[in-house]
């Protein structure tokens, strides 16, 4: 049907309920305006009263004929007067009303900051992941290079690290050794102290072996003819401990694996070994980073640091 | 040659001074190498004459590798 002036906005209808606290009294206030009794439905201690007989009504006064007593419930629900509201009754709209792909994350209260680097927790608030407790802090990979090193990554949120090394040396018969950097700079003092003890076996002789430095200008971490071969790498991991303090060493542990180099370069290896070494830097001056190379020539490969976080 | 290092994920020559301890360094590991293989080769050579040694004193292959590893 036309009608003349601005189009009414969708409507959703609900009906109101009232509660009343009574006492000794035939009148009470409505919260909203009726037209008369019947528009009311009123209830006292759950039993419905009659319009006009039991009460009457106009406006926002509600007239009883009796009194009622302070221990009665009473309770009208608005039949006439049904509250028109341009928003859906609260706590009507379920998910089938809410259209796939519609809700942006403003219309959530959840409070912090909405970004690619946080999460939505159940306590309603956004916040960074958190993460581990090791951490990622840089990946290193070179080929045919005379070191590589990691500088500038330990910090006070860590006081020991990881290491994950895959590496090879470019020429043949020579061993892996690390040094550490202070300011920058790959240190090569003879202030090394270090022990590594290995398991050999070439497939006819099982034995132990050694390797040792003291005061030397590097520490070894897979000794005695490593190949050159891409195919025998060696990997292993290193544990290095409290880089930044001014008070103690920087110690290293590593495992790994080792060979003994074949006939010539880039040939298949005659032996393997395994390696655990232990070793340490004579010095109360904080660490910045560490240096992975060859004694006797260059190093391919690729090297992760870890940080170990303190809490 | 240049030579250089790896540092942080960037390649960077080596300085003169650099280059010129990494080829100390590589020399004197040649020189080390080749100590260690004639010590290898003299240990053998040790090896077998004792062996050998033992051999000519009447001991079986299976006892002197159960009893010296040799």
């Amino acid at each position: 049907m036309p009608f003349i002036g601005n189009q009414p906005a969708l409507s959703y209808t609900s009906f109101a309920k009232q509660d009343f606290t009574t006492s000794a009294t035939t009148s009470y206030t409505l919260d909203n305006p009726v037209a008369n009794a019947n528009e009311l439905a009123l209830f006292i201690n759950f039993v419905r009263q009659e319009p006009t007989t039991a009460y009457t009504a106009s406006g926002t006064s509600l007239t009883l004929t009796s009194a009622t007593s302070a221990s009665d419930d009473m309770y009208c629900v608005f039949l006439g007067k049904a509250v028109q509201t341009v928003n859906p009754p609260n706590g009507s709209v379920g998910a089938s009303q809410i259209a796939d792909s519609s809700i942006a994350l403003g219309k959530l209260s959840a409070t912090g900051t909405k970004d690619s680097t946080t999460f939505l927790r159940g306590d309603n608030t956004f916040a960074e992941a958190g993460g581990g407790a090791m951490e990622l802090l840089h990946t290193a990979t070179g080929s045919d290079v005379s070191s590589i090193d990691i500088n500038g990554y330990f910090t006070s949120d860590y006081d020991h690290y990881k290491l994950i090394y895959s590496v090879y040396a470019a020429t043949n018969n020579t061993d892996t050794m690390v040094r550490i950097m202070q300011g920058g700079s790959v240190i090569t003092a003879s202030n090394y102290w270090f022990a590594g003890n290995a398991w050999y076996y070439d497939g006819t002789y099982s034995q132990s072996s050694n390797a040792v430095g003291f005061n030397t200008n590097y520490i070894g971490i897979a000794s005695t003819d490593n190949t050159s071969n891409s195919q025998y790498p060696t990997t292993g991991e290193m544990l290095l401990s409290n880089p930044l303090s001014t008070s103690q060493n920087t110690t290293i542990t590593t495992n790994s694996i080792g060979y003994n180099s074949g006939a010539g370069a880039g040939q298949p290896p005659t032996a393997i070994r395994t390696w655990n070494y232990a070793g340490t830097y004579i010095s109360t001056t904080a660490t910045s980073g560490i240096s992975f190379g060859y004694i006797g020539g260059n190093i391919n490969g690729t090297i992760r640091l870890y940080g170990m976080k303190n809490s | 040659m240049t030579m250089y290092k790896l540092l942080n994920g960037e390649k960077v020559k080596l300085t003169a001074e650099e280059e010129a301890a990494k080829e100390a360094e590589i020399a004197q590991a040649n020189i080390d190498k080749q100590a260690r293989e004639a010590a290898r080769v003299e240990k053998e050579i040790k090896k077998a004459s004792a062996k050998q040694k033992l051999l000519d004193l009447g001991l079986t292959e299976e006892e002197i590798k159960l009893t010296f590893g040799l």
